[in-house]
């Protein structure tokens, strides 16, 4: 230890050292490190930067996005497409192939970009330190770049400056800094060099990395640089935290595993049983792929990002800007949302609403806000007041009740301006001595009176959900006129209380109303005092109004205290409230509803939210007021800082879910008709009724609008009058798979078989004839075949929009693109059998008229047996779980 | 209790050397042995100074610090072995390499032979903030299965408790990383409910080891694919001022499964970090 090092009291950390230690205790000295000294710490301790991890990091995570199901069961059909390419050459599956790759490659690349987002955040942070700063070293101060700080380092600070690592301040005179960037709180708070009795975080000898010196000069010593800093540990986190899983990711991952154990399942079951009765290695391979193609809905997973992709596009006309596809449908998972006060439930914008007087009773409005705006500081322009937003607040109620504002301002001799410290501000108007202020501060300042009166009278305020401020008044001798403020502030007599509040938006009640019905917890997280915080929350809607449980609401102080499983139990118990809360506590909150199985949205707009934006489900960024740190973790971005604009996102994201479950199922309809082809040539000797390239076409080509149509779905009026789904409800249920396969799938393929039969049978063949694929009579029957499933496709489309309804009841022609979608099917049964080009790609040819005529009966059959079934299941009350 | 203290000389060495002054003041004898390797390097003026200051800086603590200097001929882990009486009544204070590098901050150190010398207590310290002066508020302790856990790092907790406030007591349950990207948020609670009970006897353990109030040690069960990560990120969120855990085993399987993760601890840590390992 150096030779001069002091003597810290037991205990004692860098905070509680007088000034003159401090150094010493940091090995340094108050000339500060000599360069040597510096660069030796530097080599141990690290540069003092936030920055992005370097190497290949990158690479690590592109390769996590091709191992994903999604990408995989793409590039395995596509794989598939190549084989059958070189199975059958010259029906441009390769073609296929080539297109299925990419989507499996945008797939990919998409995700890549959401997750390299994330170093974003922690560029945005990074950019809050400053690139040079002024440090002593060896006795002489020059100018070195930030990223050399170390601990032991001697920093000058001036005015304006940002500061570039945890120090302590060991000299300097009115030094005031903003440590808005670390704490949300962007109220001038003054820092002294002397020792503190206080904790690091609450010490007011401490400059924090990341916050600004607004006023001021002094020197501080570096105590901890880099992502040791308070700073950088919300850099850390912003950085590390990783986002859950979203619920739909989840759903889809599964539903991939089971459909791709049914393929390769069956695939491998065919292939064994091709070898065992003697059929060659090469046939039975082809028939292994045929059924794995027919299983396999490879246009599912595109039509999935299109239906997200577009499900954005709505959101954002209703100011949600969504920066993840995932988090459109994790929204609509919501469970819980936590949200900030200001700004987000009120209009962050301050009224006088109440004016009492000392005894509790009405107060005469114009004296009290008039001796209240002369304590004020306030200036009239073109655009309204400006100033701080209580004296703004003060100005306007004058201006709205008919006072002279600028006349009473020119009045005012002398301004004696807000003190943070104090916590009041004051001004002289004639001979009158004016102060207002917090009553706290004020009331020592009275003369005798009534306290117990105006305890009561700012307790009720306060209960109300006011911002109370006391104002109080005495008339000056002659002689005190140039008095300093300190000298003047006795004998006050208490003139009265005004009542403030942030009004509540508009449209929070009916929001949180609409969330209440629709099952969705509520948990408000404010610095306000529990009193006014409870009474807002009644506003909003987020407490009953009279619902004065004591478990409804936790302070900051409570839920510091308070274990994760305790945490878990208050908020089971109903605790909806956080009072006296900072943002750095949401991330406590966030984890015990994780632990309670809640799907979660938390809103935010500081850069220390940066953090719970990550450990959300679905962060919530402030489009108006939040900082690019906030905007840049989050996910969802609310362009109109409002929070039922949050509600608005989550129904769209209910809809999009409940839409994909629909277009899921319309989807895996027509893998029936697919399959069983391939199960009647493997086991009985039947042409095969359906090719791989006909599968395609069905799966990546006529599939694909009507699919889309189905997720531009508009929202049900029931769906926000619904609970939440469970987090664990997949996208692929036993009920859906049994009405897609074994219902409507074994209808559409009995029905396209009986034609496929039929015009075999018309044309001569018989019972274990075989026919070459390129037979007219052969291409006749495969096309219609197909034809006729395309045709079927239309009737189930109707019938997947609505559970119970006929879906014609929803507006045959509300949905444009759903009328453009039967018109494709339409359109292509008809070139599939009559144009030669597409005869010719698809190894299709044309059938007789009535056989046509018959296939158009088809939609009809299949909608006739699908309401019947859904008539049956509504009187029955106890529908199918997975059907739509 | 005899605390002793494995002292370098160097400033590093100083911000370590707090930690063992505030140890040596909570034991009944409030006595610190400095034990400094003859031949170490620095001039006998500047250490004469250095001992001076430790020797006043303990005394201001109440601790009376002795100064001796060892033999070092066979090695200075050699020398620190021959010295040390081995017990459970011993507790040595040391520091791991300060530039990490690719060499790493313990393996092949003094540190980790010591660690792994099981004879004694050995408590390994890295400081990256020397601001906390050696005083340790919020610490976070990470725990595994073993039942050995955390009966012998007690010891060098118990005396570091007087400045503790509030201990985090975490299990992180690691899956590899395809099964924890499928994990979903039932499993995850199964598995953290797993992890749970032990967690809490641990933490009763601590509070009772250290007197503190129950409510004041948090117990805490996390699931992760990357302990290390998890470690680091709840010491972040929980603005631990240190991170204490016991080192790894040294046989060389173990180096193969733990060294690494360790070693990216040591790295990437946002506050202090103290390695125990207590006799065998």
């Amino acid at each position: 230890m150096s030779g001069d090092a002091p003597f810290p009291a037991p205990g004692s950390q860098i905070q509680n050292v007088a000034p003159e230690e401090a150094a010493a205790l940091l090995g340094s000295r108050p000339e500060g490190l000599d360069a040597a000294e510096a660069a030796a710490r530097r080599a141990e301790v690290g540069p003092n930067t936030l920055e992005a991890p370097k190497g290949l990091w990158w690479l690590r995570s592109l390769a996590r996005q091709f191992t994903n199901f999604f990408t995989l069961l793409l590039i395995l059909a596509a794989a598939i497409c190549f084989v059958g390419e070189a199975v059958q050459p010259g029906e441009n599956m390769d073609v296929l192939g080539y297109a299925l790759f990419g989507v499996s490659l945008l797939n990919a690349l998409f995700s890549f970009v959401q997750e390299f987002r994330a170093e974003k955040a922690m560029e945005e942070i990074a950019k809050f330190l400053p690139r040079d700063v002024r440090v002593l070293r060896g006795g002489t101060e020059s100018s070195v770049p930030a990223e050399d700080l170390v601990p032991g380092d001697v920093v000058a600070l001036r005015e304006g400056d940002r500061i570039p690592a945890d120090a302590r301040l060991v000299a300097g005179a009115d030094v005031v800094v903003n440590n808005a960037p670390l704490t949300g709180e962007s109220l001038p708070l003054p820092r002294t060099p002397t020792a503190s009795d206080a904790t690091l975080l609450e010490a007011d000898n401490i400059l924090f990395a990341g916050c600004s010196v607004q006023r001021g000069s002094g020197r501080a010593v570096v105590f901890a640089t880099g992502f040791r800093s308070q700073f950088g540990r919300i850099a850390l986190l912003s950085r590390d935290i990783r986002r859950t899983v979203s619920p739909l990711e989840h759903s889809t991952a599964q539903m991939v595993r089971v459909l791709s154990l049914i393929a390769v399942g069956l695939g491998a079951t065919f292939f064994a049983y091709g070898v065992a009765t003697g059929a060659s290695l090469w046939v039975s391979l082809v028939f292994m792929m045929g059924i794995i193609v027919a299983n396999v809905p490879e246009g599912l997973l595109p039509t999935f990002t299109l239906s997200l992709a577009m499900g954005s596009l709505r959101m954002a006309r209703r100011n949600v800007l969504v920066k993840s596809l995932n988090a459109v449908e994790a929204l609509g998972a919501v469970h819980v949302i936590c949200t900030d006060k200001t700004g987000t439930l009120t209009a962050n914008r301050l009224t006088v609403t109440r004016l009492a007087g000392a005894d509790g009773g009405e107060a005469e409005a114009g004296p009290l806000l008039a001796a209240a705006l002369a304590a004020s500081d306030v200036a009239a322009g073109d655009g309204g007041f400006s100033g701080d937003p209580l004296d703004v607040a003060i100005a306007e109620r004058l201006a709205a009740d008919g006072g002279d504002v600028a006349a009473l301002r020119a009045a005012v001799a002398r301004d004696f301006a807000f003190d943070v410290e104090k916590r009041r501000s004051a001004g002289i108007t004639g001979a009158r001595f004016v102060v207002k202020g917090a009553w706290e501060s004020l009331a020592p300042l009275l003369s005798a009176g009534d306290r117990a009166a105006a305890e009561a009278t700012v307790h009720d305020l306060a209960r109300r959900g006011h911002r109370v401020i006391a104002v109080a008044a005495r008339d000056l001798a002659a002689a005190e006129a140039g008095m300093d403020q300190d000298a003047l502030e006795h004998d006050l007599t208490l003139l009265g209380f005004l009542g403030l509040e942030d009004p509540i938006r508009p449209e929070v009640p009916g929001a949180a109303a609409q969330c209440r019905a629709a099952g969705i917890a509520m948990v408000m997280i404010t610095g306000d005092h529990p009193d006014t915080a409870a009474a807002i929350a009644r506003r909003a809607g987020i407490l009953d109004e009279g619902d004065d449980r004591a478990d409804r609401v936790i302070t900051g102080d409570e839920l510091d205290r308070l274990r994760e499983g305790e945490l878990v139990a208050a908020l089971q118990a109903g605790a909806a409230v956080f009072a006296r809360a900072t943002p750095e506590q949401k991330m406590k909150i966030v984890a015990a509803l994780h632990q309670m199985d809640k799907v979660v949205a938390v809103t935010g707009d500081g850069v220390n939210d940066a953090p719970a934006l990550k450990a959300a489900d679905v962060g919530v960024a402030m489009g108006r007021t939040g900082t690019d740190v906030a905007r840049e973790a989050a996910q969802v971005i609310l362009l109109d800082d409002n929070f039922a604009s949050i509600v608005a996102g989550i129904e769209e994201g209910r809809t999009i879910f409940a839409n994909i479950r629909k277009f899921t199922n319309y989807v895996l309809v027509s893998n029936g008709p697919e399959i069983i082809p391939y199960l009647l040539y493997i086991l009985f000797p039947v042409p095969l009724a359906l090719t791989v390239i006909q599968i395609l076409a069905i799966d990546l080509g006529t599939d694909i609008i009507p699919s889309m149509s189905l997720g531009q779905e508009k929202p049900d009026p029931e769906v926000m009058r619904q609970p939440p789904r469970d987090r664990h409800q997949g996208l692929l249920t036993a009920g859906l798979i049994a009405h897609s396969y074994g219902f409507l799938g074994l209808i559409e393929a009995a029905f396209s078989l009986s034609l496929f039969f039929w015009v075999l049978h018309g044309g001569g063949w018989h019972w274990g004839d075989a026919l070459a694929t390129d037979d007219p009579l052969y291409r006749s029957a495969t096309g219609i075949a197909l034809s006729s499933i395309l045709l079927m496709q239309i009737g189930n489309l109707f019938g997947r929009r609505s559970r119970f309804g006929t879906g014609i009841d929803r507006g045959a022609f509300a949905n444009p693109l759903l009328v453009a979608g039967v018109l494709f099917e339409l359109a292509a049964s008809w070139a599939i059998l009559y144009v030669p080009a597409v005869g010719f790609v698809l190894g299709t040819g044309p059938v007789p008229m009535p056989v046509y005529g018959a296939a158009l009966l088809g939609p009809l059959l299949i909608f006739a047996l699908d309401y019947g079934r859904k008539v049956a299941a509504r009187r029955l009350s106890q529908p199918p779980a997975g059907a739509p | 209790m005899a605390v002793f203290l494995a002292y370098d000389g160097s400033v590093n060495g100083d911000w370590i050397a707090r930690y063992a002054v505030r140890m040596a003041a909570h034991t009944p004898e409030r006595v610190l042995t400095v034990l400094y390797g003859e031949d170490v390097g620095l001039p006998a003026p500047a250490l004469a100074d250095r001992f001076e200051a430790l020797t006043a800086q303990a005394a201001a603590q109440g601790v009376r610090a002795e100064v001796e200097v060892i033999p070092v001929h066979g090695g200075v882990f050699r020398g620190l072995v021959e010295r040390l009486p081995p017990g459970p009544g011993t507790v040595l204070v040391c520091g791991l390499r300060v530039r990490g590098g690719r060499r790493g901050y313990l393996a092949g150190t003094i540190s980790a032979q010591l660690l792994a010398h099981g004879r004694f207590h050995t408590l390994a310290l890295r400081v990256v903030r020397p601001g906390l002066l050696g005083v340790a508020r919020r610490v976070l302790a990470p725990v595994g299965d073993h039942p050995r856990q955390p009966g012998q790092g007690l010891t060098c907790l118990g005396l570091l408790g007087a400045d503790i406030r509030r201990v985090h007591v975490l299990r992180v349950v690691t899956l590899g990383s395809v099964a924890f990207r499928r994990l979903d948020a039932r499993r995850a609670g199964r598995l953290r409910a797993a992890g749970s009970e032990r967690t809490q006897a641990v933490a009763a353990e601590v509070a009772a080891a250290l007197r503190l109030d129950p409510a004041h040690v948090h117990p805490l069960v996390r699931v992760s694919d990357d302990w290390v990560k998890q470690v680091v990120i709840e010491a972040g969120r929980l603005d631990s001022d240190l991170i204490y855990l016991e080192a790894p085993r040294a046989s060389l399987a173990r180096l193969f499964r733990f060294g690494d993760p360790m070693e990216e601890l040591l790295r990437d840590t946002p506050c202090d970090v103290a390695l125990y390992r207590g006799p065998a």
